[in-house]
């Protein structure tokens, strides 16, 4: 991997295995990870103003992911948003990008696109596999 | 009666009315209605009196021939066409006679002196002239019962004729000598409001005369009238009467110019009754009962008419009574026969419908064996847990009763004297309404411990058949509901065998005595369609009752189009959408049902009626009074054909089509079903693809190879996890997807919370717009589903909405928010109304002994009572000028084990 500065990355999900699981893996990929299960716990870091991108599944129990990225892209310079839900709909991604989403995967997904889409948002590119 | 008999029977009624009349017994119903149709005729304008009547007192008769010689010779001058003296003057001379009997104008009148037959030749005039002198008989003729009709033409004299003055006048010559033609009836017609013109002797001979009433009239000089003896009544005034002079005036007017009344000859006048009879039989033949009855008297008004016609137009005297009566007393003859026929007619008609009936009703088989009063007896008896039971008949003719079938007991354990059933406690038995307790006296002779004993009448179609007794122990019949009633249901049933024995039984007895047994009774068809109709009714009862209970919402029209009949789920189902069948034809109710055009739905009912095809059409329809009340239906129509197997049962019947059958299926349920399902379907998908997630990135860093240790440990562990989570969601899966959901189950089912908001706003809408209160929601376009009754809580929702809708003020908002929060969903609305201290409020809604404020309350209430059934929590608070809040928690579905072992 090359780059500088080490990037957060906040997860925005309610399943605690995939947040595990993908915070393992940006991890060793060289991100800093911070994961949230539910739209208001993620207010207090995207206000820090720390997180460089964010990962969003739009099933969220009291804050959806929806209104969560509406409030985002009200910010002065909001962060790269990449969703990534269940909620099978086309009128979801149709809606998502509407918003401001910068990208919008289904899931099941794999790993290294989701790694693919933050390094080429990011700025990073690597230089193994 | 045969036509034959008929004939003769009104060829005699014909021949005596005749007869009577030839022997004048009608003359006074004639003379009677003569005299009123004379009275009716309008005057006839355009005719004026053609005579002149010129009074002279009585005792100015021997004036001499001063006065009358003198008015002969103004009255010569005047052109006159007739000169009648009525009587003869006297002292006149004979240059009187000599004038007289040289001018052919001038007739005297010869009174007769005495009457009958003292009767006195008539003498006039002096010898010399008296040969060329006209004269005539003046005199009336006896009048009939008061009233003169009629005057003398010739004047019968010592076995000769003399004419009457009339007839002199008239220049008749003595002819014939019958009596018949001696007589003419004067014409009064259109004389009634009219009289002659008149002028007295003295103003005659002072010259006063208007030469044009002279000139071309007949003049009759006579004598005027003295006093009411000297008066003769006439059909124009049968009390005041005329002078003689006026009727003198009347017959020669008659005579020279109106035309005499002549009477038809008897044999046209026996011609015209025939007639009558003729036509009388023709409608008898033609017309129904009812038609020929209402005919009968405009017809004899008709009659009455042409009669009266004749007299006027024809001057021809039909004989009215003889006519008329023909006519009524053939007509009631034949109304007579004709009723008895029909009567006949429909007494066959009758005991037919009734032979049919009990032929479609009973099978001929069910008499032909005893057996199933065993298996009567033995039902009743399990049923009702008898001790012992015994049914009695009637015997006919008889005071007693026999036994028809019994169990545990027979007739001879009822007292020789307990068997007449005319005497308690039969009687008794049969004027209460419930079976007859047997307290004082014992009906069955050994008693046993712990029976009551019972006795009930067997009744059908009114009549009493025989009787049911039987003994029960006191504790059955009060565990027992209703027992009584079970019984008088048992003992109806039993009544209908009963009938159904007593009919096979004379039927039996018929064969031997056929048509004693058809006319044994004049009320034999009356009672035996009765009955008929009684089990045809019974029978009717069940297939309406059949017909109603069917699920399915249907409705029978003819092929016409007509309701035939409706089942009470259809009635419901259509009045919720203000549709009212029985107003509708089958075409109307279809273009209403699909919204299809009318020409389309009248060719698809044309292939069901005509190719027997079957069609089913998409419904959709608004409740009554809901804008957005829609619900979702099938209409399926499809002919009911004929089974040419049952030719009997449709004889006559052109159509192999019965009829059309209109089935009503109500969608909206399933379709609400089929959406929940989808909505499941959707999350379960998305739960699939949230969960396979961690393994796909479990796989990934399996595969990638970098990790250490602990963190292959870890993900292992994750993976795992997940995979157990997946196995378990797949078994919940199953077990949603194999559920059958309706909503009158009752049951838990995985619903969108947002669903029941959506559709409860949507029906409150306009309720809340007319109290001018809003709806806030907010919802999360993402939610986990809720697992309630979707019923349940959907009128939970709606009775909270209308509550806060009823305490806000107006212009506010009620707030509604949803979310998902641990275990639950919940639900959260508030109003900004007039709210209530929170200690009433809550016993509104949650003490059951309080009563509820309003109906939304007590909606409310009820609602809440069965939250618990579905693990639905509702908490809420209430504050005097803030409002209400409630909170409502739902059950979250998690997709583990939790839901299937719970």
């Amino acid at each position: 991997m090359n780059g500088g500065e080490a990037k957060t990355v906040l997860i925005v999900d309610e399943d605690r295995a995939f947040q595990e699981l993908m915070e393992i893996y940006l991890r060793n990929a060289g991100y800093l990870v911070r994961s949230v299960p539910d739209g208001v716990d993620a207010v207090a870091p995207l206000e820090g103003g720390e997180v460089a991108a964010v990962i969003l599944e739009l099933m969220l129990p009291l804050l959806d992911g929806m209104r969560l990225l509406r409030w985002m892209m009200d910010f002065r310079e909001p962060p790269p948003v990449l969703v990534v839900t269940a909620a099978g709909e086309e009128s979801a991604r149709r809606e998502a990008m509407a918003a401001g989403a910068s990208a919008f995967f289904h899931k099941p997904v794999h790993a290294d696109r989701i790694l693919g889409w933050l390094d080429k948002t990011l700025g990073r590119f690597r230089t193994d596999g | 009666m045969t036509l034959t008999g008929i004939l003769i029977r009104v060829l005699l009624i014909v021949a005596l009315i005749m007869g009577v009349g030839a022997l004048g017994g009608f003359r006074l119903p004639n003379a009677l209605i003569y005299d009123g149709l004379v009275r009716l005729t309008p005057p006839l304008e355009h005719e004026a009196p053609r005579a002149i009547l010129i009074e002279a007192k009585r005792n100015r008769e021997g004036d001499g021939g001063e006065t009358w010689a003198v008015l002969l010779r103004k009255l010569r001058e005047l052109n006159p066409e007739k000169i009648l003296f009525t009587f003869v003057p006297e002292r006149v001379g004979d240059r009187f006679f000599r004038e007289a009997a040289a001018d052919e104008r001038i007739i005297f009148g010869i009174p007769v002196t005495g009457d009958g037959g003292d009767r006195v030749p008539p003498s006039v005039g002096p010898g010399a002239v008296a040969g060329g002198l006209r004269h005539g008989v003046a005199t009336l003729p006896p009048g009939f019962h008061g009233i003169h009709r009629t005057q003398y033409r010739f004047v019968p004299f010592d076995g000769g004729t003399r004419p009457s003055m009339e007839a002199a006048g008239a220049g008749i010559a003595v002819s014939g000598d019958r009596e018949e033609q001696a007589l003419f009836r004067v014409n009064f017609n259109g004389w009634r409001h009219k009289v002659f013109p008149r002028l007295s002797l003295e103003r005659a001979l002072q010259g006063e005369i208007i030469p044009e009433l002279i000139s071309g009239k007949i003049v009759l000089v006579g004598f005027r009238s003295e006093g009411p003896l000297d008066r003769v009544n006439t059909p124009l005034s049968p009390h005041a009467g005329i002078s003689p002079l006026e009727f003198h005036g009347h017959a020669v007017e008659t005579l020279l110019h109106r035309g005499p009344i002549r009477e038809i000859h008897p044999g046209r006048a026996a011609a015209a009754v025939v007639a009558v009879v003729i036509l009388v039989f023709v409608m008898a033949d033609r017309l129904t009962l009812r038609m020929f009855f209402w005919a009968a008297l405009p017809i004899a008004g008709i009659y009455l008419s042409g009669i009266w016609a004749a007299l006027l137009v024809l001057l021809v005297w039909l004989p009215a009574t003889e006519i008329l009566l023909a006519h009524t007393a053939i007509f009631l003859y034949l109304y007579r026969q004709k009723s008895v026929r029909q009567e006949m007619n429909v007494r066959r008609m009758l005991l037919e419908t009734s032979a049919r009936l009990r032929k479609r009703i009973f099978p001929v088989s069910f008499q032909s064996t005893e057996e199933h009063w065993s298996q009567v007896v033995a039902m009743v008896t399990q049923t009702l847990d008898l001790t012992r039971t015994i049914f009695l008949e009637r015997v006919p003719r008889d005071h007693r009763v026999r036994e028809v079938k019994a169990w545990n007991c027979s007739l001879s354990d009822i007292h020789e004297r307990r068997r007449d059933y005319k005497r308690p406690p039969y009687s008794t038995a049969i004027k209460g309404t419930e079976p007859e307790k047997m307290e004082d006296r014992l009906f069955f002779t050994h008693p046993m411990e712990d029976e009551d004993q019972y006795l009930v009448p067997l009744s059908f179609g009114g009549q009493v058949l025989g009787f049911w007794a039987y003994g029960v122990s006191p504790k059955r019949v009060r565990g027992v509901e209703n027992f009584h009633r079970i019984v008088a249901g048992f003992a109806g049933q039993v009544g209908e065998l009963l009938y159904r024995r007593e009919q096979a039984r004379k039927r039996e007895h018929s064969r031997k005595r056929r048509i004693l047994h058809r006319f044994a009774s004049r009320d034999l068809p009356g009672n035996e369609l009765a009955k008929a109709i009684e089990l045809l009714n019974r029978r009717l009862t069940l297939q309406e009752r059949v017909f109603d209970g069917v699920r399915t919402a249907i409705i029978l029209y003819d092929i016409f189009g007509r309701v035939v009949q409706v089942n009470g789920k259809m009635s419901r189902l259509l009045r919720r959408f203000n549709i009212i069948a029985y107003e509708m034809t089958a075409k109307d109710l279809a273009v209403a049902l699909a919204r299809l055009p009318e020409d389309r739905i009248r060719g698809i009912l044309r292939r069901v009626i005509l190719s027997h095809e079957e069609a089913t059409l998409q419904v959709d329809l608004n409740r009554k009074g809901e804008k957005n009340g829609r619900e979702t239906g099938m209409l399926h129509i499809r002919p009911l054909l004929s089974d040419l197997g049952e030719t009997d049962a449709i004889e006559g019947y052109p159509f192999e089509t019965f009829g059309i059958l209109f089935e009503l299926y109500e969608l909206t349920a399933m379709q609400r079903s089929h959406r929940l399902k989808l909505q499941l379907l959707t999350r379960l998908q998305a739960q699939l693809c949230r969960d396979f997630s961690p393994i796909v990135v479990a796989h990934d860093l399996l595969h990638q190879g970098d990790l250490d240790a602990r963190q292959r440990k870890r993900v292992d562990s994750l993976m795992c996890n997940k995979i157990d989570s997946m196995l378990m969601f797949l078994r919940q899966l199953r077990f949603y997807m194999g559920r059958d959901f309706f909503f009158n189950t009752r049951q838990r089912y995985p619903i969108d919370p947002r669903e029941p908001l959506v559709h409860v706003t949507d029906q409150l809408r306009e309720k809340a717009r007319e109290q001018r209160v809003s709806f806030r929601m907010d919802l999360p376009d993402y939610i986990d589903m809720a697992l309630v009754d979707p019923d349940e809580l959907t009128e939970l929702i709606h009775s909270i909405l209308e509550v806060l809708i009823d305490d806000s003020i107006q212009g506010s908002e009620i707030r509604i928010d949803l979310v998902a929060e641990e275990q639950y969903i919940l639900y959260s609305f508030s109003g900004a109304g007039y709210g209530m201290p929170d200690e009433t409020f809550q016993r509104y809604l949650f003490d059951g002994e309080y009563e509820a404020a309003s109906p939304q309350f007590a909606g409310l209430r009820n609602a809440l009572e069965r939250t618990g059934q579905w693990s639905g929590i509702l908490r809420a608070t209430s504050e005097v000028g803030t409002g209400m809040r409630f909170l409502l928690k739902a059950r979250r579905l998690f997709f583990d084990d939790r839901e299937l072992t719970s």
